[in-house]
């Protein structure tokens, strides 16, 4: 009886999941492409640009634990470190790097 | 009233980067220029009014961004109508806490499953229609 308690308890709802990353999805994708378009107005180049990349990607992912999450991400991802800065790490890079050099070959 | 506050902040920021590129765009062909003539400093960097204006513009889009979000507003299907709030921004993954929410407003999150319209007595709504044509008929007589 207690295992099956157990069990239902610990039953996820895939629609809030789904709901939460892509919430999650849209404030990475806008904010990396606008501080790809900052980094190349500044003419960043190299490591700077990377750096900047790392150091916007920190400070959205923190504001979103703060602000949108309210301090518990646990209770709406499975997940929280991996899901909020590590799964689309990559997918922010390219789009990040996309609008750098395309800002950068505009003005340069 | 958030989603307009962020709508003015995200406008004045674009205005802001669009400014302080067309800025930098300006600079940088005058340093092209300037590089031909000799003996003149090479080494000058984009002036600081105009990084300043880039880091805010940036950090007002991130506050519009997030400003853009509003606490979860439910309309409930049954009882009165006005709107519950849990005031949360996000939707909680516990499914025991995911259909709260449902319970409280009265919706079925399963109704696709639970009404299913195969399983509905055709025969019997056919019975229903033909008895209410007939008391329609029977009435216009």
């Amino acid at each position: 009886m207690n295992a099956s308690r157990k069990h239902f308890q610990n039953i996820e709802s895939p629609r809030s999941i789904g709901f939460n990353k892509s919430r999650l999805l849209y404030v990475h994708d806008l904010t990396s492409l606008v501080f790809g378009c900052g980094a190349g107005i500044l003419q960043l180049e190299s490591q700077k640009g990377f750096g900047m990349f790392i150091a916007s990607y920190i400070f959205v992912s923190l504001l979103f634990v703060v602000w949108i999450c309210q301090l518990n991400p646990q209770k709406y991802f499975q997940n929280p470190v991996k899901d909020i800065f590590f799964n689309s790490l990559i997918r922010e890079l390219a789009g990040f790097v996309m609008s750098w050099t395309f800002t950068y070959a505009l003005l340069g | 009233m958030m989603s307009i506050i962020s709508k003015v902040l995200s406008t004045l920021s674009i205005l802001q980067l669009v400014h302080s590129g067309f800025s930098s765009f300006e600079f940088y062909q005058l340093k092209k220029q300037l590089s031909l003539i000799d003996g003149l400093q090479q080494d000058i960097t984009l002036p600081y009014d105009i990084q300043l204006e880039v880091l805010c513009g940036l950090l007002l889009f991130t506050l519009s961004v997030f400003l853009s979000f509003e606490k979860l507003k439910y309309i409930p299907l049954v009882r009165s109508r006005e709107l519950l709030t849990q005031n949360q921004y996000l939707q909680e993954i516990q499914m025991n806490k995911a259909t709260k929410k449902d319970n409280l407003i009265g919706n079925d999150p399963f109704g696709e499953f639970s009404c299913m319209p195969s399983f509905i007595n055709i025969h019997r709504k056919r019975k229903e229609i033909r008895d209410y044509l007939s008391i329609k008929e029977v009435e216009k007589e």
